[in-house]
């Protein structure tokens, strides 16, 4: 499975960097914005990466993947909260119709980044390649930033 | 047309108006009931009416000291039951654990915070020690054998489930009751706080629970 996982993520990656300059309408139609990698305690094997996606164009998009050259693979999540017990749930995918914008935050839906292949701190800046379904890639930079739950001194 | 004009100015308007009258004085009925009967704990957190003493248990904290009911004596334990390979929730709980902690400092009480692991497979205590520590110098991470941590979980209601996700390359992940469980310096489980957690209720509601405890 994981032999097949990796073979997929190859072949985002290689989609990526053969057809970036395909006239893609996706691509200048979807703005992402508020990209940020939550930085995690020395060690950790698993990040969580959020952003807002907004579609501005006048057709449905689907971002069907998403790779990091930083990160061995990259997994959309969701956190659900059910009779207060939390669950992740995988989703394949991500639907943003016409003139809606997606948001994965805290505690809803997110980037499930495996795997670093470096140390990230606070102000490093990692470059996400969000795949969407027309063929078309995005490159997004998303600096890696410490969550602050509140301003309290 | 005419006709309906005059259905919606006879009947429809009038029911409107009716129903929406009917509505608020419910609204205003039901916060006059909730008034009376919530006078008693104006709290976020879920109390006991008597603080419920914990059958033994025995587990390890990150430095590998024992962590058992004789440790929970003597001071207030706020415990949360999360793991590392969870990127969402526990390092959110962790940060408002630490923004509790932050805003209790002045409060004149000996507050411990804990995670305790529901993923002992994976979390060593060197893993939850690194884990921990980032969020806060003085937070303990605890584990134990799925049995021992068993015997503390089962009785205060947490539940804690592996979930073989073959398509997560993380291998698997556990499902985790996400509520804080306060302790009182008796070592008794004092109150719930449950989801969603903030700094704000947290810390507010654990001041009044410290004053009537005094």
């Amino acid at each position: 499975m994981s032999h097949l996982r990796s073979r997929t993520g190859l072949l985002v990656a290689l989609l990526c960097v053969l057809i970036p300059v395909l006239p893609a309408r996706a691509e200048m139609d979807l703005v992402v914005s508020d990209a940020w990698i939550r930085e995690a305690p020395p060690g950790t094997t698993v990040l969580a990466g959020y952003l807002k996606i907004t579609n501005r164009g006048v057709a449905h998009a689907t971002v069907s993947g998403v790779s990091a050259d930083d990160f061995s693979s990259v997994e959309i999540h969701r956190t659900v909260m059910e009779n207060g017990v939390a669950r992740m749930l995988s989703a394949r995918q991500l639907e943003i119709p016409a003139g809606e914008s997606f948001v994965l935050e805290p505690g809803g839906y997110h980037l499930m980044l495996f795997n670093p292949v470096r140390p990230l701190v606070a102000g490093d800046t990692v470059e996400l390649l969000l795949q969407i379904r027309d063929g078309a890639c995005l490159a997004v930079n998303a600096p890696v930033a410490r969550m602050t739950v509140d301003q309290h001194p | 047309m005419q006709q309906r004009n005059s259905f919606i100015r006879t009947k429809l308007i009038p029911g409107i108006i009716i129903g929406a009258l009917a509505m608020g004085a419910g609204i205003w009925a039901a916060r006059l009931l909730t008034k009376h009967d919530s006078g008693a704990d104006p709290l976020a957190a879920t109390r006991f009416p008597a603080a419920r003493p914990i059958q033994a248990f025995s587990l390890l904290d990150h430095n590998g000291n024992v962590f058992d009911n004789a440790t929970l004596a003597g001071h207030w334990s706020f415990l949360f039951f999360g793991y590392t390979h969870c990127p969402d929730v526990c390092p959110t709980t962790m940060s408002v654990l630490n923004s509790v902690a932050r805003r209790l400092q002045d409060a004149g009480e000996n507050i411990r915070f804990v995670m305790v692991t529901v993923d002992p497979e994976r979390d060593t205590p060197e893993k939850l020690g690194q884990f921990v520590t980032y969020f806060n110098g003085n937070f303990i991470g605890v584990t134990g054998s799925e049995t021992a941590l068993q015997q503390l979980t089962k009785q205060l209601g947490i539940m804690f489930m592996r979930v073989n996700d073959a398509d997560n390359a993380a291998g698997y992940l556990v499902d985790h009751t996400a509520s804080v469980i306060l302790f009182d310096p008796d070592g008794n489980y004092h109150a719930v706080f449950s989801p969603p957690l903030t700094a704000d209720a947290m810390a507010g509601d654990f001041r009044m629970m410290a004053r009537a405890y005094r």
